[in-house]
């Protein structure tokens, strides 16, 4: 069955995004990126340091994905406009995720700053996926403002701990009528099978495959994971009975009239 | 934005093979699901989906106490003026209807509303009929600062306004909209509406928008059960209660399910809905939009009443009268219908106590 | 000269353009993006701008990231 998440125009197959940070070496993300089957491949943009000059990321990304540049470092939206700006300078397309983050304990980003900089990008042309802590005011106010996604915390930027927002991210996947990503915080299959079987529309998954002991098997363990949620959303998972069965009938009153 | 463009979508859907093609599994996978979609809410109204009342019942009954508790809120409709320029054909004050016309003095309103307010009652819902001439935005404004001395939370049911008018009014203090679209099918609300201002379809759909725009906290909407298909009818009442809630989302939306009742001389519904067609629309709206609100009002018989405060309902009127000036006695005029439970509040208040629910006079204040 | 080069000041030649830069600093120009004062600029126009004392170039690349 064709069940393609259409985000900006683009028809895409697979509903894993992934991030490009933190492989023990670059020539590993080709492998992982096939291993998953992810069309959408997340890039960074940093200053170049003349000293330890770095090889070309883009060179490392299969042909035919989407190249989705993220604008980690901006502290305001006025910095998340200019890395987007510069990235699609660079050629990296029109996508961007927007990661305003001013926090560096927790690194949780900035909502506030995450919308001014949806809205003016968007505006600009891009296709804007902002990374955001779960709030359906905020989510409500991207749709409003021309974001493709939203992109909700499951957890912590690389705390691999899972779904900690679970029944925020609920709420905005049952009130958002944008695909609800889940980004970060994913770090086993099992728990982006489950955000999944929620009916998130994808889910980007970085740390805890470029971490694992074998990232390309994970990349495609993940893979496999979110297919199987995708599918256990599709096929109507019967509910949980919560509660015990009343034993009077409400309706016993009713009689076959006509 | 406008409810018109959801309508459209599914103005020519072919219903009859969408409820053909539905299995009785189909109808138990959307009872348990937690979020209904349009499509599920239509299944839920299929003649397939009157096999499982039952376990729709116990759903509709969780829900509605999750989200409202065991509360019925109390009001009474308090009817200001029958002058009406509309040729509705199933109303007793269409515009071909002979008979004294009135409307109440400031001074009948302040008595009738002293009357009511002796019941405890603290919502009230003022009526007129459609006549810019005898009942101006003016008038109703006098009206309602006579009212909020004795009520809490004032409610119109009057001709649809434009915004700025509806602006007037909720910051004269009136907090909720009541407004049926009457017969959402386009085709068949020109046909009962052959003449006067409300024959603009659009004008009426678009009402309770302009009112959530305006800043009103509640809006509620139905359609006349009789007039058309009740299935699509509901279908479409629960689509533009789901819409408004969804577009406005710090406004109280709820649907009221009126079915037609006879008038002094009038016309017959054009189509029967029987009790279970009634409860059925009301469990799956529930199961739909948990969170609105369900109005059933003296139309319907005191028993079925009773049984309904179990199925999602969370507003009744009681001690209700639908002719102006009813109360206080004097010049009672033609009712606009015929009302069928006539008990009292405090008749009303015991028997929802029997039930196990607390009957509600006030939920809200405006400050 | 002076220019401040990613923050930093660096000592260059009267006169360089952004296209000497780039070489000078073995950079592969086809995977930079330079600013300039603020302004993204173009590759085509590298040779074109001579630099002036206290401009303020940086210059970025495409890393991974997530
Ligand atoms: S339904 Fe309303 S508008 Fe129509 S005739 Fe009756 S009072 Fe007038």
């Amino acid at each position: 069955m064709s069940d393609p998440l259409i985000i900006g125009g683009q028809k895409l197959f697979s509903r894993l995004f992934l991030g490009t940070g933190k492989f023990p070496n670059n020539k590993m993300i080709p492998e992982a990126v096939t291993a998953s089957g992810a069309q959408v491949v997340t890039i960074a943009l940093r200053r170049v340091d003349p000293e330890f000059p770095e090889e070309n990321i883009v060179n490392f990304v299969p042909k035919g994905c989407i190249l989705m540049p993220n604008t980690s470092g901006a502290r305001n939206a006025r910095e998340a406009v200019r890395i987007a700006r510069m990235a699609r300078a660079a050629g990296c397309g029109n996508w961007v995720k927007i990661e305003v983050i001013a926090d560096n304990r927790y690194l949780l980003p900035d909502n506030y700053e995450t919308i001014k900089a949806t809205e003016e990008l968007a505006a600009d042309g891009f296709v804007v996926l902002p990374y955001v802590s779960p709030d359906l005011m905020v989510a409500r106010k991207l749709a409003e403002v021309g974001a493709a996604a939203v992109m909700p915390l499951g957890a912590p930027i690389g705390s691999n701990r899972g779904l900690q927002t679970r029944e925020l991210i609920r709420i905005l996947i049952e009130e958002i009528s944008l695909p609800v990503i889940v980004d970060a915080g994913i770090g086993r299959p099992s728990q982006a099978a489950e955000a999944m079987e929620m009916g998130a529309a994808a889910v980007l998954v970085n740390t805890a495959i470029a971490t694992a002991g074998d990232p390309v098997a994970m990349a495609r363990a993940f893979g496999r994971a979110v297919e199987a949620g995708r599918a256990a959303f599709l096929a109507g998972p019967g509910e949980v009975q919560r509660y015990a069965r009343a034993s009077s009938p409400l309706t016993g009153f009713l009689r076959d009239e006509d | 934005m406008s409810f018109y463009k959801q309508y459209q979508r599914f103005k020519d859907f072919d219903y009859a093979s969408f409820f053909n093609r539905l299995t009785d599994q189909d109808i138990r996978r959307i009872i348990n699901k937690n979020r209904l979609s349009e499509l599920d809410y239509l299944a839920l109204l299929s003649p397939r989906a009157e096999k499982c009342l039952e376990e729709m019942a116990q759903k509709a009954h969780r829900l509605t106490i999750q989200h409202f508790g065991r509360v019925i809120l109390l009001y009474t409709p308090l009817y200001l003026a029958d002058y009406c320029i509309n040729s509705c054909v199933y109303c007793g004050f269409r515009v071909q209807n002979k008979f004294a016309r009135k409307k109440l003095s400031l001074d009948e309103l302040e008595s009738e509303a002293r009357v009511i307010a002796g019941t405890g009652l603290k919502h009230i819902l003022i009526l007129t009929g459609e006549s810019r001439k005898h009942s101006p935005v003016s008038y109703i404004k006098e009206c309602v600062e006579i009212l909020k001395k004795y009520f809490t939370s004032i409610g119109i049911e009057i001709y649809p306004l434009e915004e700025a008018e509806y602006a007037e009014l909720v910051f004269a203090g009136v907090d909720g909209l009541t407004i049926y679209q009457e017969v959402y099918d386009e085709q068949v609300y020109s046909e009962v509406h052959p003449a006067g201002p409300k024959r603009d379809y659009r004008f009426r759909l678009d009402a309770p928008e302009r009112a959530c725009r305006a800043g009103i906290r509640s809006v509620n909407v139905g359609a006349l059960l009789g007039l058309y298909d009740w299935r699509t009818e509901a279908f479409f009442t629960g689509l533009h209660a789901n819409y408004l809630q969804n577009s406005y989302p710090d406004v109280e939306v709820s649907i009221s399910p009126p079915r037609m009742r006879p008038y002094p001389g009038g016309a017959a519904p054009r189509v029967m809905v029987n009790d279970k067609n009634l409860v059925q629309y009301m469990l799956a709206f529930r199961l739909f939009v948990p969170r609105g609100g369900i109005s059933i009002s003296t139309r319907e018989r005191p028993e079925l009443r009773e049984y309904l405060i179990k199925l999602g309902t969370t507003r009744m009127s009681a001690g209700s009268c639908t002719a102006v000036g009813g109360r206080s006695g004097a010049d009672k005029s033609t009712g606009q219908f015929e009302i069928s439970d006539e008990r009292d509040v405090a008749t009303m208040a015991r028997v929802i106590y029997s039930h196990g629910y607390q009957p509600v006079y006030k939920d809200w204040q405006t400050i | 000269m002076k220019i401040f080069l990613n923050g930093k000041i660096a000592d260059f030649v009267e006169g360089s353009s952004i296209a000497d830069l780039v070489v000078l600093k073995k950079l592969n120009s086809n995977y930079v993006i330079v600013e300039y004062n603020n302004q993204i600029v173009q590759k085509d126009s590298w040779p074109e701008i001579q630099l002036k004392n206290e401009d303020k170039i940086e210059i970025f690349q495409l890393v991974g990231g997530g």
